[in-house]
């Protein structure tokens, strides 16, 4: 099997005039003296001068085949060439490797998308050839001209401006190319820049009358956001010590068993790690047309979050890590959330679904958004310019902190789908508790040695309550309600849009309370749980114990259980629920990325 | 940091209470009697704030500036007061997170006591020039938890159109149950005010016409006042259901959903004759969710 960097450099060996043995027999760097007929697409005779880039997607340029590339100069979901925006540090200098003019080592070499330039040995005296790049693109990536080992980064000198004039004996002897793009697509505005980069070669005769041009069109890869479905690699928890032990009592065995992970403590004074980052990935077909690309953490739009930076110093030390942080100016919203809708609980992505004939592969992005309370307006752009997975939006602004999380999870179950939407039911709850209260354990405790801060935030203020007593709470059960109507008409849109059955929604029950004219978890919000690979971590509910068990805990077991998911559960009540977040709110996942998403046809 | 740094005292030196009287006893000279009695509390009052000045909280935290308020009990009311009553001088200077948070907390705490001694400086917050919205509408529900005549009476005064603190009062009047405040709010609904509004209406009705809220009031000294309220809350959002369209009219149709009562569905009825089918629908699929 190859590494990315072997990978690289086998692919653009296969440019040389010698075969290198990196297999794919028509590789082999075949020059001939067919005549100069450039004019594009499947029309143009293979192996005369003209563009070649990994049109067919499987990872290696086919020089020799320029039909086995097939039509390079579209770009739909059969066909067209890739490249990265190239935001890892592979030389570990503290900026993207696209923010300079060099390849940044070796390594660096895998994130460069190849381009050649195929000979024409015969060309005639005085021919020449310019390749230009549409002046849209030109100053959204960056051109490599490789002179000598492509495997080597010594080998790599920038073409500023991205464009390249051939003599008669470059024409003759080839070009071999790299390409980078410094970003992705930032925006859905028409004038803005859309990932497509159409590169044009046109060759002149020695009177310079034209002989023929060729195009090709590339695409920068999207980033993409990673769906709970996907295999997990990694767990990420904000590590503060002892007062991180509850949480990790329960993580920790969850993440060993059967998944042989430990989760990885990030350095920072945030708890919030759901929050302050998120994990994407960008990627191109490699060898056979399997994605390699790379890992971008993206910081939070919220400049005044140190942890946000904490984690891209933290994940651009990490190989093949990219870093990304939008924060638009001028963009601070007077809503009463602030910019908590920034924070990534509030960042979901459906898992992938077929409706009718509608087919989104990759799932589709889903945040809290409304006109009167929104994220960074520029965040919210960007994520929608990616485009291959479609936006849709929730209403979470009758939240205190106005997360999506708070109220759904979509995990991972053994029914048609594949997966259902968990739904936060505080109706479901106050049925259980009247219940509990009609079979005569109305003074029975919930929250039994659980306190409340005091002033000074330690934790001192006993918490135990009856059933009888929460459920004489005028507040809490008006709040609760309310809170139903609200998550009713939410997961309805989600149920309407996605096309879910009943059967597919599962109810979580925790009750809600009011604070500051808007809703927060009362009981722990059991919905905010960690997914990994069928494994669900959940909030301690902290419920009445009846004959030695908690009902909400069992419930939650056996109903998930019979899903086929493993259910563990994390005491989250002092470093999280007190502070209206759980156990999704502190926690966070690296997952494979192995999506085709130049398949999708978006 | 010097703004940041005011002392409570100072800033109540600075300050004028002719409004903020409790029982006709300054502020300023319970706050020096508390000083003496609870020194501790008014320290950590203080010491709240200060922290709060300092490290301006995002949402989450400002949750925990009201536990932490919260947690110091009734021998905090006067403290708490002082600084809501002085916070135009105390905290002018306060980054915008900062500042609401703690007012909130602050209010939150307050409500949560439903102690009459802060009704005349809610009053004065509300009748003040307070900015911030969330501030007021706190303010106003604390005011509403304490839910006397007065109290409902001060908040319905002020919850009439074109009023500064229309929106707010609307808010509190959702804490206080008594069939003045519903007859009220209902009148509003059913003079067609604009979407926002109705839809402020809506949810302030839905709260006091709640099912469960009433269930939970069941062996209260209130619960004789469940059925009126309930049944003029339904009726109203009834009516409002078929004359108002869209977001507007789903907010409504929650609320109704909320106050899950038989005179819903019969105020319904008696309009669905001459609605146009759009709204017929939208009453078919809202009588689903109706008892």
């Amino acid at each position: 099997m190859f590494g990315r960097r072997a990978l690289l450099a086998c692919l653009l060996a296969s440019l040389a005039p010698l075969p290198l043995g990196c297999g794919g027999s028509d590789d082999a760097g075949a020059q001939t003296s067919d005549p100069p007929a450039v004019d594009g697409g499947d029309a143009a005779p293979k192996s005369t001068l003209g563009i070649v880039v990994d049109a067919n997607r499987d990872g290696t340029l086919d020089l020799a085949n320029a039909d086995g590339e097939g039509d390079h100069a579209t770009w739909d979901a059969k066909h067209g060439a890739i490249l990265l925006a190239n935001l890892d540090d592979d030389d570990q200098k503290g900026a993207a490797d696209a923010t300079d003019a060099i390849v940044n080592g070796d390594r660096d070499v895998a994130d460069l998308a190849p381009i050649a330039l195929r000979a024409w040995p015969d060309a005639p005296d005085g021919t020449t050839a310019t390749l230009s790049i549409d002046e849209r693109s030109a100053p959204n990536v960056r051109l490599f001209r490789v002179n000598g080992d492509p495997a080597s980064a010594a080998s790599y000198v920038a073409i500023d401006p991205p464009s390249l004039a051939l003599s008669a004996d470059e024409v003759r002897a080839g070009v071999t190319l790299a390409i980078e793009a410094r970003n992705f697509v930032t925006s859905t505005a028409q004038d803005a820049w859309n990932g497509y980069v159409d590169l044009t070669l046109a060759v002149k005769g020695q009177d310079g009358s034209s002989v023929g041009t060729d195009q090709a069109r590339m695409r920068v890869a999207p980033l993409l956001l990673q769906h709970d479905l996907a295999p997990t690699e990694s767990v990420f928890y904000t590590d503060l010590g002892f007062e991180s032990a509850p949480l990790l009592k329960g993580l920790d065995p969850a993440c060993a068993a059967d998944h042989g992970m430990t989760p990885t403590g990030l350095t920072t004074g945030d708890q919030w790690a759901q929050d302050f980052f998120d994990v994407g990935y960008t990627s191109r077909p490699g060898p056979g047309g399997a994605p390699i690309g790379m890992k971008i953490a993206i910081r939070s739009a919220q400049d005044w979050r140190q942890a946000g930076q904490d984690a891209l110093d933290y994940f651009r030390t990490l190989p093949d890590w990219g870093t990304l942080y939008l924060h638009t100016e001028n963009d601070d919203k007077q809503s009463d959330n602030g910019d908590s809708l920034d924070s990534f609980g509030n960042w979901s992505v459906i898992p992938p679904y077929t409706k009718g004939s509608e087919s989104f592969p990759l799932g589709r992005n889903v945040w809290g958004s409304v006109a009167s309370d929104h994220p960074d307006s520029g965040y919210e752009d960007f994520v929608r310019a990616q485009a291959v997975q479609p936006a849709f939006n929730v209403d979470t602004s009758w939240l205190y902190v106005g997360h999506i999380d708070e109220f759904t999870s979509f995990v991972k179950a053994n029914n048609a789908r594949g997966w259902v939407l968990l739904a936060a039911s505080p109706k479901m709850a106050r049925d259980m508790l009247l219940k509990m209260q009609a079979d005569g354990h109305g003074q029975t405790q919930l929250f039994v040695g659980k306190q409340w801060p005091d002033a000074n935030y330690n934790m001192t203020i006993p918490a135990a309550i009856t059933i009888d007593d929460l459920l004489a709470d005028a507040s809490i059960a008006a709040e609760s309600q309310y809170v139903q109507t609200r998550v009713d008409a939410e997961v309805k849109r989600l149920k309407d849009e996605i096309g879910l059955s009943d059967d597919e929604i599962v109810p979580i029950p925790f009750l809600w309370e009011k604070y500051g004219g808007y809703a927060l978890a009362h009981q722990p919000g059991t919905v905010n749980l960690l997914h990994f690979d069928g494994t669900v971590v959940i909030p301690d509910p902290f419920g009445p114990q009846l004959d030695g068990s908690d009902p909400f805990e069992d419930d939650l077991t056996t109903r998930l259980g019979a899903l086929g998911l493993t259910v563990a559960f994390a005491d989250d009540w002092n470093l999280y629920h007190v502070l209206s977040g759980e156990v999704h709110c502190g926690t966070n996942v690296s997952r494979t990325m192995d999506a085709k998403w130049w398949e999708t046809g978006r | 940091m010097r703004t940041l740094g005011i002392a409570l005292a100072g800033a109540l030196a600075l300050a004028t209470f002719a409004q903020a009287a409790v029982a006709d006893v300054p502020l300023a000279t319970q706050l020096a009697a508390e000083r003496k009695v609870h020194p501790d509390v008014v320290a950590a009052v203080e010491r709240v704030r200060a922290e709060v000045a300092a490290h301006p909280p995002d949402a989450r935290g400002s949750v925990a500036v009201g536990w932490r308020l919260r947690a110091l009990g009734e021998q905090a009311l006067v403290p708490m007061l002082a600084l809501v009553a002085t916070s135009e001088t105390s905290m002018k200077e306060l980054p915008v997170r900062s500042r609401r948070a703690l007012l909130v907390g602050l209010l939150e705490a307050i409500g949560g006591l439903k102690d009459a001694r802060a009704a005349s400086t809610l009053r004065a917050l509300l009748d003040g020039p307070e900015a911030d919205a969330q501030v007021a509408a706190t303010a106003a529900s604390a005011l509403g938890k304490l839910c006397r005549p007065e109290d409902a009476a001060f908040l319905v005064g002020r919850a009439v159109p074109g009023h500064a603190r229309d929106r707010a009062a609307i808010a509190g009047l959702a804490e206080c149950r008594r069939e003045e405040v519903v007859t009220h709010l209902a009148a509003r609904l059913d003079a067609h005010p604009d979407d926002a509004t109705a839809v402020a209406l809506a949810e302030s009705l839905g709260s006091l016409g709640s099912s469960w809220a009433w269930q939970a009031l069941a062996k209260s000294k209130l619960a004789a006042s469940a059925e009126p309220i309930r049944t003029h809350a339904a009726t109203a959002l009834a009516s409002a259901f078929v004359a108002y369209g869209g977001a507007t009219r789903d907010a409504i149709g929650r609320a109704l959903v909320m106050v899950e009562h038989p005179a819903a569905r019969a105020r319904l009825q008696a309009l669905r004759g001459g609605v146009d089918p759009a709204t017929a629908a939208a009453i078919e699929a809202l009588e689903g969710r109706l008892p």
